[in-house]
């Protein structure tokens, strides 16, 4: 035997299935392969979806929550009359022992916006009779506004 | 809960603690001056609760929420908006801190005037 026929027999005793293209094995394995990421992929953006749903339902139902509530109108009309003054940056309200309490924040200091203010409390209160308010007006200076804003509070207006 | 006369009475006493503190503070940089907010309040909360008291019947508001309801309805209106324009200005002044340099000498003296001849 020559050293090329030595060769030879050694390549035959090699198996080489795997590596052939007709290896069905090594194809199914990478078509299980692509077939699991795509799936991965789905469930990503399937997770993705159902949070982004569960946010919009849960928003849903906050503004439906708010429109169901008795204080919506009085909140409503307290909204349009704040903000044609100038004065005032922010309104916020948060409801305690079935009090709504209104805390105005104004950029500082002004006798006659707080006069205004004080205006449409009197005209919001003698609107709605059959609820119960108290408030405050804090010029806000360079405090910050989580400093004064209850965590609690809800957003009557903002200006932007 | 009083009647007028209660209610008079105790205006005149928180009066003649202003001018105490007015006396010891007299400006024009007022040192106190959301302590000068509050007893300006304070004058002013105890005619409206006089005012409330005569009225027939008789109103005695239980806290601040009920009172601001008698007021914004059982008086006139700039009667109500003054009062609660002096309400918000001293809770501003007792809650906020650094309300006290925050508030200056020419609202002071708007407050004190307004709670001595508003609800007289």
């Amino acid at each position: 035997m020559t050293a090329i026929d030595e060769e030879v027999e050694t390549e035959e005793h090699i198996p080489k299935i795997c590596l052939s293209i007709k290896c069905d094995a090594l194809s199914r394995y990478f078509r299980e392969a692509t077939l699991r990421i795509d799936l991965e992929r789905q469930i990503r953006k399937l997770k993705e979806e159902r949070s982004s749903y569960r946010d919009a339902i849960d928003c849903l139902l906050a503004m439906v929550k708010e429109l169901m509530s008795p204080n919506f109108p009085a909140v409503n009309f307290f909204r349009e009359r704040i903000k044609d003054i100038p004065k005032v940056t922010q309104a916020y309200y948060f409801v305690t022992n079935e009090v709504i309490n209104l805390l105005v924040i104004t950029e500082e200091e002004d006798f006659e916006a707080e006069m205004e203010i004080a205006d449409t409390l009197v005209e919001l209160m003698s609107l709605f009779k059959n609820l119960r308010f108290d408030f405050m007006i804090i010029p806000k200076y360079d405090t910050r506004l989580d400093e004064i804003v209850p965590k609690d509070s809800q957003v009557i207006f903002s200006r932007n | 809960m009083g009647n007028l006369l209660a209610h008079k009475r105790k205006a005149l006493h928180n009066e003649n603690f202003l001018t105490m503190v007015q006396r010891n503070d007299p400006g024009p940089s007022f040192t106190y001056p959301d302590w000068m907010v509050t007893v300006a309040f304070y004058i002013g909360v105890q005619y409206v609760d006089g005012k409330l008291a005569s009225l027939t019947p008789p109103l005695h508001p239980q806290n601040h929420a009920e009172r601001n309801n008698y007021v914004a309805n059982n008086l006139p209106r700039l009667m109500a908006r003054d009062y609660f324009f002096l309400k918000q200005k001293s809770e501003f002044a007792r809650y906020i801190p650094d309300s006290e340099t925050r508030i200056s000498d020419n609202m002071v003296n708007r407050c004190v005037n307004l709670a001595l001849t508003r609800f007289v």
